[in-house]
């Protein structure tokens, strides 16, 4: 009697992988089957459709409906094939022609009036879109289609479809814009309320200047989290590259609404964290605080307290920049990306190297509190600041007020134009022949780095370590050579445990 | 005319169309403890049972759509337990619907589904 063919997509992971709805109407008791293994969202479908078609004028074919998703193996979740299962209804039964479908790519949820509701993960179906040459029809999609590239056709209820009152539209100007402006709305923090703490607000800009993981270690009420929550506004807006990445993340996950808008994303896990949350998994796969900090800032704090096993799960996704997620059914690559800063006290009681508490701690718990972390974790912070107590007059006089989140963003910023301009890339990622190269570390600096790493008995990854971070202050000073004062700045955040413990020894006797 | 007579003459139109078509009507209203069945005939070697749905509004769905999933495997039950009692080996068993639309008291629409539905729904 009759058949249409319509292009749905499936979420799987951060991608969209395209799904033919068929329709096949035939004699037979009326009756609306849905195959193609769809979750029980999928199924649901019969209500919505059949309630929308009627609603919006159509007639629903008092026949038996066959509809199937293809490819027919692959699992399908979610209320995205409502509108292509309706128009394929249509179409099949006579009622719209089936040139108003060709080209389209048709995702969206009915409602039972029969307007389309916007699903998520509708940037992944705008990518898909755009690499298949289709139009992406649905509703609100003007930003994602902007993000992505895609053409769109914005339709906000099934009868505009067969009415013409929708026209295929490249994105407005003005969505294109406003993934950008939505990022510049997000400034409640700033670092203008932070005082004293000159050295850790250094350290922050170079972390945010160069992606180098920064680790904070102080006492209680010194203003770790305070610092650590105020580094993302140190970070030049994101790319539309980059917003599309993060963009494509959060379509495989639900919440967090801005940074699927392209805000940098920050996350502060609770360090009761499982490793699946950190890393990502279940099925469908949803990306773990890994993924989501992917461009953005991941913060762990009190991360001695994480389950060391963990802490451990993040060590592949720091070094390769991105996850994979293996199951027995899927696969899944998701990009993790991240700015990592972990926060810390320095021992269990929280007063060690504190200048007016005694650390109450024994030897032997301060040990076993710093080795949760474990050394190749660890050694893997480039930056290394201790947060010392503010005094009483710096956080009442005023007399210097702190630089405000914008005057050092600019710095951010400057250094990213000036590595844009030589063409490198951030300090945390440059090749390491580019970096050892003698026109980037001149003789003097050269001599100065094997005596550092002499006296400090630097391993030779922690060499290289302290070199891009001299690489990124560089990059701050727009300087293509290291200096000799770069390095030196830079081995000033290569402290580690064992130095605070030196420190404070010294201290105590 | 009430609902029963209603239902009455749609059975005997049914089973007057049923045999114009060429088929023998061998039960009216077989009945056991699982329910009943309205129209029991032969096409050829096949045995054909036939649910009949008569209605007067479409305000509550076409007839059609009385015929619900549930009724469907309740009709599969009945033929189960009619061959067992007839003792009979049939080479088909065939599951027709016939759907009447009584618009006034002497005019009516009939649409006969043949094939109606079958076991793969069980």
């Amino acid at each position: 009697m009759g058949f249409a063919l319509v292009t749905s997509a499936s979420q799987e992971g951060s991608h969209a992988v395209p799904v033919t709805v068929e329709v096949h109407i035939t004699d037979g008791l009326p009756a609306l089957r849905i195959v193609g293994l769809g979750d029980s969202a999928v199924l649901e479908a019969h209500e919505r459709v059949t309630s929308a078609l009627k609603s919006a004028g159509y007639r629903l074919p008092a026949s038996k409906i066959t509809v199937n998703l293809a490819p027919a193996p692959l699992k399908k979740h979610g209320t995205g094939f409502d509108v292509a299962i309706a128009l394929g209804i249509a179409v099949a039964s006579g009622q719209l022609s089936p040139q108003v479908v060709t080209g389209l790519l048709v995702v969206g949820e009915l409602s039972l009036d029969g307007s389309i509701r916007a699903v998520r993960g509708s940037v992944a179906c705008a990518v898909l879109a755009r690499e298949r040459g289709l139009i992406l029809a649905t509703h609100e999609g003007q930003r994602v289609a902007a993000l992505a590239g895609a053409q769109l056709l914005e339709v906000n209820h099934i009868r505009d479809f067969g009415s013409g009152k929708c026209g295929v539209k490249a994105p407005t100007r003005t969505a294109r814009d406003a993934w950008r402006e939505k990022e510049l709305l997000v400034e409640e923090r700033d670092f203008e309320d932070v005082c004293g703490q000159e050295m850790a607000v250094r350290a922050l800009t170079i972390a945010a200047a160069g992606f180098h993981p920064i680790f904070l270690v102080g006492p209680p009420g010194t203003g770790k989290t305070m610092l650590a929550s105020r580094l993302p506004t140190l970070l030049p807006p994101l790319s539309k590259e980059e917003a599309l990445e993060t963009a494509l993340v959060y379509a495989a996950y639900e919440g967090e609404e801005r940074y699927a808008l392209g805000t940098r994303p920050f996350r502060a896990p609770h360090h009761s964290a499982s490793t699946l949350a950190l890393v990502g998994g279940g099925t469908p796969v949803r990306p773990g605080e890994v993924s989501l900090a992917h461009n953005g800032v991941l913060f762990l704090d009190e991360i001695a307290q994480f389950a060391p096993s963990t802490l451990q799960a993040l060590r592949t996704p720091m070094q390769d920049g991105k996850v994979l997620i293996v199951r027995t059914q899927t696969e899944a690559e998701l990009p993790a990306r991240f700015l990592l800063v972990g926060a810390s006290n320095p021992c269990p009681c929280g007063y060690f190297g504190d200048r007016d508490h005694r650390c109450t701690c024994r030897v032997e718990s301060l040990r076993a509190y710093q080795n949760r972390m474990g050394g190749p974790l660890i050694d893997r912070f480039d930056l290394f600041c201790f947060v010392e107590k503010a005094g009483p007059e710096a956080l009442l006089s005023r007399s210097q007020p702190a630089p405000s989140s914008a005057v050092l963003r600019k710095k951010v910023e400057s250094a990213y134009a000036f590595r844009k301009s030589c063409d490198l890339l951030p300090g945390s990622l440059i090749s390491q022949s580019l970096l050892l190269s003698d026109k980037m570390l001149p003789p003097a600096t050269r001599r100065l780095a094997v005596k550092i790493a002499e006296t400090r008995s630097l391993s030779s990854r922690g060499l290289v370590r302290l070199l891009r971070v001299a690489r990124s202050i560089s990059d701050l000073d727009s300087t293509y050579t290291i200096s000799e004062d770069a390095l030196l700045e830079a081995s000033a955040y290569r402290t580690d445990w064992s130095k605070i413990h030196g420190r404070t020894a010294a201290a105590t006797d | 005319m009430d609902r029963k007579e209603l239902g009455e003459r749609g059975e005997r139109a049914s089973a007057a169309f049923l045999e114009k078509r060429g088929m023998r009507i061998v039960e009216k209203n077989w009945h056991c403890s699982y329910g009943e069945v309205d129209l029991i005939a032969m096409d050829g070697d096949t045995l054909v049972f036939c649910e009949v749905k008569t209605r007067r509004t479409t305000s509550a769905g076409i007839p059609e759509e009385a015929i619900t999933p549930a009724k469907q495997r309740r009709y599969l039950k009945l033929a189960r337990v009619y061959c067992s009692r007839t003792h009979e080996e049939y080479e088909n068993v065939r599951f027709d619907a016939v759907a009447i639309y009584a618009f006034s008291d002497s005019q009516a629409l009939l649409r006969y589904v043949c094939n109606a539905f079958d076991a793969s729904d069980e």
